[in-house]
């Protein structure tokens, strides 16, 4: 018995009796029951009706339509109009069938009626008739297929009319009638009554809703898709012995089993029934749960959906890409090796010293700007600035000794930073006193001035970035706000910046320099758009899919470009396959602040504010029939998250070594290494 | 000799013999059957036991000394186990399942006595971090990031001495005069301190003044190390531009001294004269900052450096070319010889200091690795000059440790304290000090 007796109804063994078909009451042509009384009729005189239908054969026997063998062993061959038995004529011997034979003259056009079991005499028409089929004519008796055709109209032109009728008037004579009216519609145009002519009226279309119910075209993809899996409600269980009216003594409950089957919660039992037994299958009484359980089986079969479950027979580990072992894709950053600490506030922007890596600079929310031994995180020295500083960047001629810094109060200072090797310090000392900032026009919008050992440019906005050209000669800032003029590229050498977009094309949010040619990538929210410095022209817009870039990152080879956006989302765009992006990632559960690519190791990281770092293993081949490898390799975490929701703010890898340096929001700046 | 174990335990048992070769200590040889889960403090006790009792038996010690007198009782003491070539740390089962050892029969267990955990003895407060130090004739000498020098006597009293702390960063020192036994004085003796500003300079001091003898210009970048040789003639540097310079420290020697234009010299004339030197020798061929340099001990012409290019190079200096190259896993930080066994202890960019022998030229192979520092690197190591075993490595996580090199899965003792990361170590004369970045060296005496 199966112990999930609750839901499917289970007894069928009671079934109503109304499995058989009743008798069919006669019913006519539309359906409706014709009141029909078997009605013996008295015998009626002669009727010269009763041959009248060809269709219907010989009447005076009543058997119907039946093989007649039914009564080979009866005496009679059936029953006449009132019923009375018609006896089977005496069978004919050889001999009697002979000479008959020969007697007859009339014997060769008699046939056997099995109906009647007598013979009947064909007529001549009828033989005729029979003559013409066998022989393919026509069975009509005279029939004659080949009528002589009666030319009505002759094919030749007659040159006299048939009628000789002269021609109404009115063919010729214009009408009158037109006249006015034609008269009456260009005064009503005239005076502008007319109305053109009348729209139709469309008829208010209506829904059929029973149209095409059965029809295949009005079933939807899902419907059809259904018919086709057809899925069988599952099958109810056989009835067992304990259903039976009849079951075995074990079967039944004694008193105990009875009290246990009462005290159990209906949806609990083992079996939603108490056996019982009658000495007689007509003893069971109506199943009194019928209509309930067939409800309820209804009511399953309708509210749970059947679906079929594709089952994957594959193993698990085949489903994941194919990864290769991190330890051959080393290094890679691993562990926190320690924080410098030394910044309050915000460290907003860290650079590396682009050779020896010895140095790194950092710019932060207090206003200063601190020099760091990477190797032992020693802050060796401090630039005071009047504002809080946005961004900072080493030039990457390791010659000069530069550092550019953007700060609050629309500012952006070029420092030496007097660290490094000395004669390059006294080198970069002389470059930034030989700057010409004399020999500027008046009324530029952005002015040019010396201040002790610096080079400070007043611009017209607030600076969010600033960047170098690979050459060390040229750099770019951008603004925060959202204006037309927001990007600056400016010229050292000439103490000359210019603003190379004058239409606003989105809201720039960073900027950075093809490391070998003079092109600019410009990054508003969810755009790059690639010109070209020297000839002024856009070269190419890429679509990058992010919802708000944060920021960019080159190649060595300005190939690739790498994108971090505030929604979450990591670009890979490779700028030789479109304008798509390659890559698109979302490992990071908040704001992607910042994004670096390694110099030297195939190394990428991007960090984010929800206090991680994720280091990737991205090899870009030169080959271009080879694909670019990307393997996510490690998630560093680091620096404690501050009131407002920030982290880490701003990463850099080490040019030498494959570490990873990140800015925190915490006022830290933590180093990776491996 | 039975030592009371519950005979129900039913464990396995092992059979062991103690030896040792310090006939001081020697106890009776007997075979003594213990159960595997003993431990060192358990082995300690049994061992205690042995001795006390023979002492009692006047079953005296092998001892080449007489003895001074019956009463003379057995102190207990703390000894180390030693099983092969390995010390004892754990349980005896593990230890036996660890390193296979036959349990089949008897198991020799050396016993050393145990030395004694390093006591702190000074907290000398610098006035910034320290960035390297040196123990030289009861004095530790230090410099800092700041660019003092401080001279800290055996007693933790700071000797004040008249130093020119100019605008600098000193990043390393070596002491020049090579120690005198005993001898506690300050007066003669030079060290060498370079910078950041890519100047080594030559301190003397005499009658208690410090002066600057001989600066040394050659470097391009910062001076990361330095180290003098036995001699004390000269002396080889390594800097973040990669290369290394030797420098002749002879007073006597002229061919390096820089010679100065005529006008400078007229400018200058009314300042102290300091001689100014130029190296003998640059190598280049490291690929990244050198971060330390060492003398070979066996043979006066060759130096080892190491370099953040993940390699320690073996020079001969009077080729200025390179003899062997020991390709590491990391950027090395420091490496450290041994004057007496020439073992090179190293230190990288992670938590665990690992040995060469420098002295097999094929030696890329790790020798052992010492696992135990959590996390951070390990910035500096140093040995024991006194014992070729022990050496000490301090770290980022602001711990120092002294390891065994016989035991590599955990070091002898972890000497805490420091509230930074330590940067520098010195260990000589029985003083180990550390040199850290709260501005503290704190110094600790070892037996």
């Amino acid at each position: 018995m199966s112990s999930t007796a609750a839901k499917t109804p289970q007894k069928t063994k009671r079934k109503l009796e109304n499995g058989k078909k009743k008798p069919k009451a006669p019913k006519d042509e539309f359906g409706e029951k014709l009141d029909i009384k078997p009605v013996i009729t008295a015998p009626k005189p002669a009727d010269e009706y009763d041959y009248d239908s060809s269709d219907e054969e010989d009447l005076r026997n009543t058997i119907g339509n039946i093989p007649i063998k039914w009564y080979d062993d009866e005496e009679h061959i059936g029953y006449d109009k009132h019923g009375e038995k018609i006896i089977k004529p005496a069978k004919k011997g050889e001999i009697e069938t002979f000479l008959e034979k020969m007697e007859d003259p009339d014997y060769w056009r008699k046939v056997f009626d099995k109906q009647t079991g007598t013979d009947i005499k064909l007529t001549d028409e009828q033989i005729e008739k029979i003559h013409n089929i066998a022989s393919g004519k026509y069975p009509t008796i005279g029939y004659n297929p080949y009528e002589p055709f009666l030319d009505i109209y002759s094919s030749q032109k007659e040159i006299h009319p048939i009628d000789n009728r002269p021609e109404p008037k009115a063919r010729f004579i214009p009408s009158k009638d037109e006249m006015r009216m034609v008269s009456r519609m260009v005064h009503a145009i005239k005076m502008g009554w007319a109305k053109g002519p009348k729209e139709k009226k469309e008829a208010p279309k209506v829904y059929d809703l029973w149209a095409s119910e059965d029809a295949l075209d009005n079933v939807t993809k899902t419907q059809i898709s259904r018919m086709r899996v057809h899925m069988p409600a599952p099958k109810v269980a056989l009835p067992t012995h304990a259903e039976s009216y009849n079951p075995p003594e074990e079967y039944l409950f004694d008193d105990e089993e009875r009290k246990k089957w009462e005290e159990t919660e209906k949806e609990d039992r083992v079996i939603n029934f108490m056996p019982t037994k009658y000495d007689a299958l007509r003893k069971v009484p109506q199943y009194d749960k019928f209509i309930t359980e067939r409800f309820e089986r209804c009511l399953d079969l309708y509210l749970a959906p059947r679906q079929r479950k594709m089952r994957i027979h594959a193993d698990p580990t085949d489903l994941l890409p194919d990864l290769p072992n991190p330890n051959d894709l080393r290094p890679f950053p691993t562990c926190l090796a320690f924080y410098m600490r030394g910044h309050t506030g915000q460290v907003r922007c860290i650079t590396v010293e682009p050779e020896r890596g010895e140095l790194l600079a950092s710019g932060g929310e207090d206003g200063t700007v601190r020099v760091w031994m990477i190797a032992t995180g020693r802050c060796i020295k401090t630039f005071k600035m009047d504002g809080e500083v946005t961004s900072v960047a080493f030039c990457p001629v390791a010659e000069r000794t530069l550092l550019a810094v953007a700060y609050e109060g629309k500012y952006v200072a070029i420092l030496n930073t007097g660290c490094g090797d000395r004669l390059q310090n006294q080198q970069t000392e002389k470059l930034l006193a030989e700057t010409p900032t004399e020999s500027q026009e008046d009324g530029a919008v952005v002015t040019w001035r010396k201040s002790k050992d610096r080079l400070v440019l007043k611009m017209p906005n607030e600076v969010r970035q600033v960047t170098w050209h690979a050459k060390g000669d040229y750099f770019a800032s951008v603004a925060i706000d959202d204006i037309a003029k927001s990007v600056y590229v400016h010229q050292m050498s000439k103490a000359k910046s210019q603003c190379p977009f004058q239409k606003r094309k989105g809201h720039v949010q960073a900027v950075a320099f093809h490391p070998t040619q003079a092109r600019l990538f410009v990054a508003t929210k969810i755009h790059v758009r690639e010109y070209d410095l020297a000839r002024c022209v856009l070269i190419k817009k890429l679509i990058t899919g992010c919802k708000h870039i944060s920021s960019m990152a080159t190649d060595g080879n300005g190939e690739n470009l790498f994108l971090g956006g505030l929604d979450r989302r990591f670009c890979w765009m490779d700028l030789q396959m479109g304008n798509k992006p390659w890559k698109k990632l979302k490992h990071h559960t908040a704001a992607v602040r910042s994004v670096a690519y390694h110099k030297k190791y195939p190394l990428l990281a991007t960090v984010s504010d929800d206090g991680s770092a994720m280091v990737y293993y991205a090899r870009i081949y030169s080959d271009y029939s080879k694909d670019n490898e990307l393997y996510p390799v490690k998630r560093l975490r680091a620096h404690e998250r501050t009131s407002n929701d920030l982290c880490m703010l701003h990463t850099t890898w080490h040019p030498t070594q494959p570490w990873l340096i990140t800015a925190g929001a915490d006022g830290t700046i933590a180093l990776f290494t491996y | 000799m039975e030592l009371e174990y519950d005979p129900s335990e039913s464990q396995k048992h092992v059979q062991i013999t103690f030896f040792s070769n310090d006939s001081e200590i020697r106890v009776p040889d007997s075979v003594f059957d213990v159960p595997t889960s003993v431990e060192c403090d358990d082995l300690n006790l049994l061992l205690n036991k042995t001795a006390a009792a023979s002492d009692g038996n006047k079953i005296i010690f092998c001892s080449c000394k007489p003895m001074k007198n019956a009463a003379d009782q057995w102190k207990d003491r703390r000894f180390e186990f030693l099983v092969g070539d390995t010390f004892l740390r754990t349980s005896l089962e593990e230890f036996i399942e660890e390193y296979e050892v036959g349990t089949e029969t008897v198991v020799k267990v050396e016993y050393v006595i145990g030395i004694e955990a390093p006591k702190p003895v000074h907290d000398i407060q610098a006035p910034d971090w320290v960035s390297s130090v040196q123990i030289c004739n009861g004095h530790i000498f230090s410099t800092t990031y700041g660019g003092d020098i401080v001279i800290v006597d055996k007693k933790g009293k700071e000797t004040k001495l008249a130093t020119s702390s100019a605008d600098r960063l000193l990043k390393c020192s070596s002491i020049v005069t090579k120690p005198t036994k005993g001898a506690t004085h300050l007066d003669g003796i030079e060290f060498l301190v370079g910078g950041e500003n890519q100047l080594l300079t030559l301190y003397g001091i005499e009658k208690g003044a410090l002066f600057e003898k001989v600066l040394l210009r050659g470097h391009e970048r910062a001076v990361e190390c330095v180290s003098v040789n036995s001699n004390s003639s000269r002396a080889i540097s390594g800097s973040v531009d990669t290369n290394l310079k030797v420098w002749n420290l002879e007073s006597s020697d002229e061919s390096t001294t820089f010679e100065k234009d005529e006008e400078e010299k007229a400018q200058k004339r009314r300042k102290k004269e300091t001689k100014t030197k130029v190296p003998m020798v640059t190598i280049g061929g490291h690929r990244d900052k050198v971060s330390a340099v060492e003398w070979c001990p066996w043979k006066s012409g060759n130096a080892f450096s190491c370099s953040w290019d993940h390699t320690i190079v073996e020079w001969d200096l009077e080729l200025a070319g390179e003899v062997s190259r020991i390709k590491g896993p990391k950027s090395f930080t420091d490496i450290h010889i041994h004057p007496v066994n020439g073992l090179l202890i190293s230190s990288c960019t992670d938590a665990t200091p690992r040995l060469y022998d420098a002295k097999t030229r094929d030696g890329t192979m790790v020798k052992q690795s010492f696992i135990g520092h959590q996390g951070g690197w390990v910035e500096s190591v140093k040995w024991n000059p006194l014992n070729s075993n022990q050496f000490v490595s301090v770290s980022t996580d602001h711990t120092a440790k002294m390891w065994d090199v016989r035991s590599s899965k955990s070091s002898l003792f972890d000497i805490h304290g420091h509230e930074d990361r330590i940067l520098c170590v010195a260990w000589n004369e029985g003083l180990i000090a550390t040199g850290s970045a709260d501005c503290t060296i704190k110094v600790f005496e070892t037996a």
